[in-house]
């Protein structure tokens, strides 16, 4: 029986793009609404409202956050724990490097040719700078690039490439 | 290529303004303080390239309305400077009495000043200066090459005569010799001098100036008009999107016939219409084409263009005048008006993704759009104590950067109006 309503708190639109195009499929065989929230230009204190709303309520909710120059995810996870004192460590979900590591871990090598891309064999430490530099060329448009890269995912390969998503989907999915 | 600096005196709110830009660039300002004039800058750009600067002046009002009315009416000289970067190297080359020379773009500046009569209504061009900065390459013929570093290419109007000037370690060569066309734009120039521009000349289009005068040239403001669009359209129309968006449908029966243009299509819709399935343009009556939308929810229906909502209709066009439109420089006004606020972000955040191919410029009231934009984006228009309009960055701001560290959001000190510290 899928329970009521899961929240997804994300950073920003290519996350978003992520979350409503590849995760929520996947989700909606548990949640009858899944709903994402980007955080990223929110101000603190609004944050902590959401989450203190819908504890209240009673729903789940998982927040994401890319790692950025934090040491270690430990690390990133205390200080979104400080940040935001309605935030359950629990719920924390760290992206290493960033979402854009997480869009290229899911292209096997035929995808990647058909990208015109290098193949990664794992994206662990791919950086946004990295992605930006890859759909010169082919693409005009990051957003056209990022479309293209979903119509060709493979959730399968993005757990092998990439340690942080294999977490997130084996934790929290299966 | 992008303007990437600008100097404007004495036009209309403007008294002096100096200011850098980007290739995405978000105006700000409360109402009259004029973003709108701004905007009417690049307009009076583009007509001077399109129409000639008579009618360009014409465009704006004539001379009364072209100048800022707040001035004295002795101050009757209104210019304008204009730098723009080259993004993509681009270049030519051309066999010397000294062997095969390449000569790449790095940037041009383009200045004019013009006096205007106020009585007459008549104007007069006393400063008309056109700057090409160019570096040059030789190739010999033991295939080792010698670079010659960068050089100005000037084309500058003296009291009675247009001058061509080039500075250049290239001593044995003159500027003819690399720039054939160069003498008879001298002499088109001297023959309407202080009349007309250097930017009206038909030979500016040769190079090296052919892509400053491209770029005037094809400045486009857009400014949708979404009734328009749901009429249908006469076949024959242009095939790029008028500035109304009234031949929407031509224009999207040109880019649904292509396949590559066709798939990056849909993906840009569907990052802000998810729920736009298909799109399709008919034709009927031998004469007419209207476009058709499908649902993911009724597939298998198609709602003509009529039945389409503005704000569905209006972000189709800006989609195909961001990323299919080839022109270099997109200009809107208040482009979020009809837009959900939840769907600002993604359309700011396509428009800085189509910045990379050609220089955005919109101005806004939305906080969510300023929000969104990035404070480096931004650009404060203001009106200082005399009443001129001024801009600032608030990026450079250091007051504002306190505000941010201490999580006041950009959008919040614009809303109080405090932007201007």
């Amino acid at each position: 029986m899928p329970k009521e309503k899961i929240y997804l708190f994300v950073e920003g639109n290519d996350d978003e793009i992520f979350f409503r195009k590849l995760i929520t499929p996947i989700l909606s065989k548990y949640y009858k609404n899944i709903e994402i929230i980007k955080y990223a230009q929110m101000k603190k204190d609004k944050v902590n409202l959401f989450l203190l709303s819908i504890r209240t309520l009673n729903f789940d909710y998982l927040f994401f956050a890319d790692k950025d120059e934090y040491l270690s995810i430990k690390q990133k996870k205390e200080k979104l724990s400080e940040k935001f004192e309605q935030l359950a460590k629990e719920n924390i979900i760290i992206v290493v490097l960033e979402i854009e590591s997480w869009y290229l871990a899911g292209l096997d090598e035929t995808a990647s040719e058909t990208l015109h891309i290098n193949y990664f064999t794992n994206t662990d430490n791919l950086s946004k700078e990295d992605f930006n530099r890859l759909y010169h060329g082919r693409f005009n448009s990051r957003i056209d690039f990022i479309y293209e890269i979903i119509k060709l995912y493979v959730i399968e390969k993005a757990k092998q490439k990439n340690k942080s998503f294999s977490y997130f989907y084996n934790e929290y999915i299966h | 290529m992008y303007i990437s600096q600008l100097s404007i005196s004495n036009f209309k709110s403007f008294h002096r303004a100096n200011i850098k830009l980007r290739k995405f660039n978000v105006l700000i300002g409360a109402n009259a303080a004029g973003k709108s004039n701004l905007l009417q800058l690049f307009k009076f750009i583009r007509d001077i390239s399109q129409f000639g600067l008579e009618n360009a002046i014409s465009l704006q009002g004539g001379n009364e309305y072209l100048r800022n009315i707040n001035l004295k009416r002795g101050n009757n000289i209104v210019g304008l400077g204009l730098k723009f970067d080259i993004l993509k190297e681009y270049g030519i080359k051309r066999n010397t009495k000294i062997g095969i020379l390449e000569a790449k773009l790095k940037n041009f500046y383009y200045t004019f000043k013009i006096k205007l009569n106020l009585k007459n209504n008549t104007y007069y061009v006393i400063k008309d200066e056109l700057t090409a900065g160019l570096h040059f390459i030789e190739y010999k013929k033991d295939n080792k090459t010698f670079d010659y570093g960068t050089a100005n290419l000037y084309i500058n109007l003296l009291k009675n005569s247009y001058e061509i000037n080039f500075k250049s370690k290239l001593k044995k060569i003159e500027a003819n010799e690399l720039f054939p066309t160069l003498p008879d734009m001298q002499k088109f120039l001297n023959e309407r001098i202080h009349k007309s521009l250097i930017i009206e000349s038909p030979l500016i289009y040769t190079f090296p100036f052919e892509k400053i005068a491209y770029f005037m040239k094809n400045i486009s403001m857009y400014d949708f008009d979404t009734r328009l669009p749901k009429k249908a359209t006469q076949f024959l129309g242009k095939a790029e999107l008028e500035e109304n968006g009234e031949n929407l449908a031509i224009v999207l029966r040109k880019i649904l016939s292509d396949i590559e243009k066709r798939r990056a299509f849909f993906n840009l819709v569907n990052n802000v219409l998810p729920l736009i399935e298909n799109i399709e343009v008919k034709s009927f009556l031998d004469k007419y084409l209207q476009f058709l939308i499908e649902e993911s929810f009724a597939k298998g229906q198609f709602i003509p263009s009529s039945m389409i909502s503005d704000g569905t209709i209006f972000i189709i066009a800006l989609i195909i005048a961001i990323y299919f439109e080839n022109k270099p420089c997109a200009i809107f006004e208040e482009p979020e008006r009809r837009i959900h606020p939840y769907l600002i972000s993604k359309i700011i955040d396509m428009m800085r993704d189509a910045s990379s191919n050609k220089q955005i410029i919109i101005s806004t009231h939305n906080p969510e759009a300023v929000k969104h934009a990035d404070i480096e984006n931004l650009l404060l228009i203001s009106r200082n104590e005399r009443g001129f309009s001024t801009i600032d960055r608030p990026a450079e701001i250091e007051q504002i950067k306190v505000f941010l560290k201490n999580e006041i959001g950009i959008e919040e000190l614009y809303v109080n109006n405090l932007l201007k510290l």
